[in-house]
Formats: structure tokens, sequence, C-alpha cells
């Protein structure tokens, strides 16, 4: 760590140039004026981290790597246009696991780093009655900052499964599909790409799912579900036809049909929902680890170390 | 030290001081250490469930003592009531990155914890009316802007999970890692249990709060959580009736306890702290 040079304008400590370079090979620790500088030795040792290192709210990416240093994480990118029900498909999985409707997994819940984040987004959930989004639109700038939401589970034989899920606007999977645009997702692990179920019929919504599938194709060998969601209100036309266009872009892909929440009651039973979450926590499915930035061996101790 | 956690409402006074009355007179291994001034803020509550009517909330200030001490088998044996208010579970739950201070601190260090919910106020996610206007009592530790900022009454199930992560991950654990048997005990003990019209604690807390019941059997060993049934006054002190019932005949007629599936009831209240100082 460089520290700013005591000599004026000297930009030693950003460009790594000293003005006195013709007078000391190794300036760190010759050049009189660049030490004279030196900062006290506590403002010099790496920051203390503090606990709970987490805030209950939707996860960093900043987190998300201190979290990677001690266990593997599977971080998922549910992708989809704006107002295709990703963030809903999320609320709905900690509803039915609140709910004990989580039988059908192979893990059972084990804690989550998002809880407050969760119970948010679930808030405007109930607060429907059947009419424009269940949850806020996850927008650029606005309050509900773009993060992740986080669920641990346990497997069989004392297995730890930790999972994360993107919450990103759907903008910038417009952008990211019709321009290259660049996401803030390194290292993923799979991917889900979200597609309302009504989208089959009118031909530029289906090119749009179709711009979509073929840029998750781009990523390579990344496991990829499609899912289609609010089945309840879709026509069979409109569902049939985004299978088969899964089945022509993202070969090999599994389709989910899903009903967050079906009709107009956001407390009848969802359909579907927790589907999606199974080929995540199946035993034995390989696990990609995103490379950890250097932190402390304290985030090992508080998060433990899962599979 | 056994610590005792739950949110507001949770039945804790009402359980404490039906457990002032009970140990009193024991003569079984858990017992009260005498002439101990700071039982007078038990005795009140006490007093309170023997005149036939509930101990007033406990206000996130008042002033209380931090532990009781109990002679367990001869030997002396901390209750920590430091969390008293369970307005500071609350407060956790809405920001944790705020409210985790040393008292939290010291509460992870307990292994022996005792979690209270009350069976007939279990608060599911579910749609809830608006935010209540913020009361009339400022406590030291709260600006009126915090006051006014102030979180409804959380979900349990999710407010309960939040602090028993953070409390564990405070000593060291990770998410769905089981500490070793007898290296951690929980006893939940569901209040009210007369209002629950279930006869089988273990499966009421699976049905009515099944994320915290996932929690708990992903996170400790099985062998080390054991679900009470316990109303401390045996019926609704509310109903007059009832009222003076318990004013005629005391607690200790009135009072039960139940554990296990098939439930097995019994009249002794301090089971689950039993329970807990009992080496597996």
């Amino acid at each position: 760590m460089r520290w700013p040079c005591g000599r004026a304008g000297c930009d030693f400590q950003l460009t790594g140039t000293c003005q006195r370079a013709v007078e000391f090979s190794v300036p760190e620790t010759q050049c009189g004026d660049y030490l004279a500088g030196r900062p006290a030795e506590e403002a010099l040792a790496p920051p203390v981290p503090t606990f709970p290192p987490w805030t209950g709210d939707a996860l960093g990416l900043d987190f998300l790597s201190r979290l990677a240093v001690s266990t593997p994480i599977r971080k998922v990118l549910v992708a989809g246009r704006h107002d295709s029900g990703k963030t809903t498909l999320l609320t709905s999985q900690l509803l039915e696991l609140e709910r004990g409707r989580a039988h059908a997994l192979p893990g059972r819940f084990a804690g989550s780093y998002t809880l407050r984040g969760y119970e948010r987004l679930t808030d405007e959930a109930f607060r429907w009655r059947g009419v424009g989004p269940i949850v806020p639109h996850t927008g650029r700038g606005s309050e509900r900052d773009p993060g992740w939401l986080h669920l641990a589970f346990r497997l069989t034989g004392d297995r730890v499964r930790h999972l994360v899920l993107s919450d990103l606007p759907g903008e910038a999977f417009r952008d990211w599909a019709t321009d290259g645009a660049a996401l803030p997702s390194m290292g993923i692990t799979d991917v889900w790409v979200v597609v309302d179920g009504a989208d089959g019929v009118a031909a530029a919504r289906r090119k749009d799912a179709r711009s979509l599938m073929a840029r998750v194709r781009d990523l390579g060998d990344v496991p990829c579900s499609v899912i289609l969601t609010k089945t309840d209100a879709a026509e069979r036309e409109s569902i049939d036809a985004l299978r088969q266009l899964a089945k022509n872009v993202l070969q090999g892909s599994t389709v989910y049909e899903v009903a967050a929440f079906p009709g107009d009651d956001a407390s009848v039973p969802a359909v579907g929902v927790m589907a999606p979450l199974r080929p995540l926590l199946e035993v034995g499915t390989p696990v990609r680890v995103p490379r950890p930035v250097p932190s402390s061996d304290r985030y090992v101790d508080w998060f433990g170390v899962g599979v | 030290m056994i610590s005792i956690l739950g949110l507001s409402d949770a039945g804790k006074s009402t359980w404490l001081g039906a457990l002032l009355d009970t140990l009193e007179d024991a003569t079984g291994p858990l017992r009260l250490k005498v002439s101990q001034k700071d039982f007078k803020i038990l005795d009140g509550y006490r007093q309170s469930l023997l005149h036939g009517a509930y101990p007033e909330h406990t206000k996130i200030d008042d002033l209380l003592p931090t532990r009781f001490e109990l002679i367990w088998r001869g030997e002396p044996v901390d209750l920590d009531v430091s969390d008293y208010s369970g307005e500071r579970i609350t407060r956790l739950h809405g920001r944790i990155s705020h409210a985790w201070d040393q008292g939290w601190q010291e509460r992870a260090s307990s292994k022996r914890l005792a979690l209270l919910l009350r069976a007939d106020k279990l608060q599911r996610l579910e749609r809830r009316g608006p935010r209540p206007a913020p009361a009339t009592h400022f406590s030291q530790d709260l600006t009126p802007d915090a006051e006014a900022d102030r979180p409804r009454q959380p979900p349990t199930a999710l407010a309960l999970v939040e602090a028993l992560q953070a409390m564990r991950a405070f000593r060291g654990h990770g998410l769905g890692q089981r500490s070793a048997r007898g290296e951690e005990r929980l006893a939940v003990v569901l209040t009210a249990w007369d209002k629950a019209g279930d006869s089988d604690p273990r499966r009421f807390l699976e049905d009515h709060a099944p994320l915290l019941a996932a929690w708990l059997d992903t996170n400790l060993h099985p062998a080390d959580v054991e679900v009470f049934g316990l109303s401390a006054t045996g019926g609704d002190l509310e109903d007059r009736a009832h009222g003076e019932y318990v004013v005629k005949k005391g607690l200790a007629k009135v009072a039960y306890c139940c554990v296990g599936s098939p439930a097995c009831p019994g009249y002794d209240i301090s089971l689950p702290l039993q329970w807990l100082l009992d080496h597996p």
C-alpha cells in the first residue's frame, strides 16, 4: 500500500513514478520525502471487519466475494426483461419456504443473509390486488438497489449449499441482449431465463425472448433453465411456442411453468416455483467457485464452509 | 448460563413470574438462590399473576437486572434475561448492522437458550395492517427519529432466525453447520399453550413456524433441541372467571408444561430450564 508523498507535486502514490527517481532506485525505502509522509501503523493495517458482515438486505458483489472466500456459492443469474416476473418468482420462493411447502427439495432451509430484503419484497407482494406489478420494479438508482438474494440449504451428508440469486433490473438484460452491454455478474454458475408465459404470441415479444436466450447460449456451458411465469394467465398456445423456442435456442435447458401468485390473491399457494431450485441442490452437481478477493480469515469463521 | 430470547409479548414476564412461584418452594434439583434482592422485580410479576392479571409489558429501557442466580443440583447457574425486551430482536431484524451491540455479543456466548414463542400470536408472512403510531414512551437509546422508524412486529420465524444465525455466526458457526451434540442446547417454549389447540408441541412448531423448525433442524444437533408447550397461567387471565380461579387456587394448581411426542403433560413449568441444564 502506498501513501501520499510528502513532496509537493509528486504523485508517486498514484502513478508509481518518483520525482526523485534519479536519486533513488527504490523510493519506498530510500526517498526521505516519501518516508516522511508515512502514516501511523494503525492506518496501514487492513480494516478490521465488522460484525455482522451482512445487513439483512440484498447483497452486493463485495459481500459475495467475502462469502466465496470460505464457501463455494452457486451464483444464479436470473435474467428476463422488465416485468417478466423475476423478483416475484424469488419472493414466492421464500413464501413457500416460510409456509413449509418445500418438502420436494433435496435440501432443507438452513438460513439466509437477506431475510430482511425478502421480507420487504413479500410485504409488497401482499399489498398486491391483482393489478399492476406484484413487487416494485427493480430500477436503476431506485431505493431498491439491484442486488443478490441469498439462501442456504443443508443437504444430505452434512453438506451445505449457498445460493445467491440476482435481483437485477430488466433494463440491464435488454441492454445485455441487444447491445452486448456488460452485466455485473462475473462468476455466475447458473442462469434462469425468466419469460412471461404470455410472450409466445406476439412476434415482438417472442423476438425479445429469442434474443435473451441467444445471449445466454453465448455464455457457454453454464447450466440454464427457462422459467415461464404467469402461466395461470397465459394461453396454452403461447406457452407451447415458448417451449419450442427454448428447445431451438437453448438445447438441453429445462423448461419450468410457474405461477407465483395464481389468480388475484397473493395468499393462494404458488405453482411450480420451487422446482427450479431442485437441480441447484442436488448432491453431485458440480459447483463452480467464483474467484474470491483477498479478505480476512474472520469471514471464514463467520460463514463456515459449504460445498 | 441460560439466556432467554423472545419477541415482544412472547410471555417472558409471565413465565418468569410463575417460575418464581414454582421455584421458591421447590425441593427438586432446581431452586432459587435465596435472598436475592433482584427477585423483587420478578415478585412484582408474580403478584400480578396471583391477583389474576398479566404483568405489564416490559419496555426496552426498563432497568432490569441482567442475571438471576439459581441453584442446579447444588451448583450455581445464571439465568440471563438481558434481552428481556423483545424489541431488541425487532430492532436486530430491522437494522442488524446497527443493533448488534455488546449485549448481543454477551448473549451470543450463552450456549443454553430458551426461545419463547407465543403459540397464539405467531406472526406469519402475510398481509398486515398499517404501521402503528409511534409510542409515547421514549427510551434513552432511541432517538425520536428512530422511534418513528421503529419497524412493526416482524414475522416471528424470520426475526428469530435472523437473531439465532447472527449469534451462531459470532461463535464461529456457519449456516447449516450443526454443532456437536451437547455443544449448544435450545429449548423452544411455546407459551399460551392452552390456546394452541394442539397436543404435540413439536408438531405445532413444524406446522406453524416451518421456517424456524427447518432452521433449528439444520443448524443444531437434533438431540439438542426440544419443544415445550407451556401455560404459566393455565388459561387466559383476560377471562374473568379463570382469573378468579387462579386467585383462588394459586398458580401451582393451574400452570402446566407439555413436552415430547406424544405430549406428556406435567405441572413443573421449570422443565425447559431443567432440560437445558441437564447434560445429554
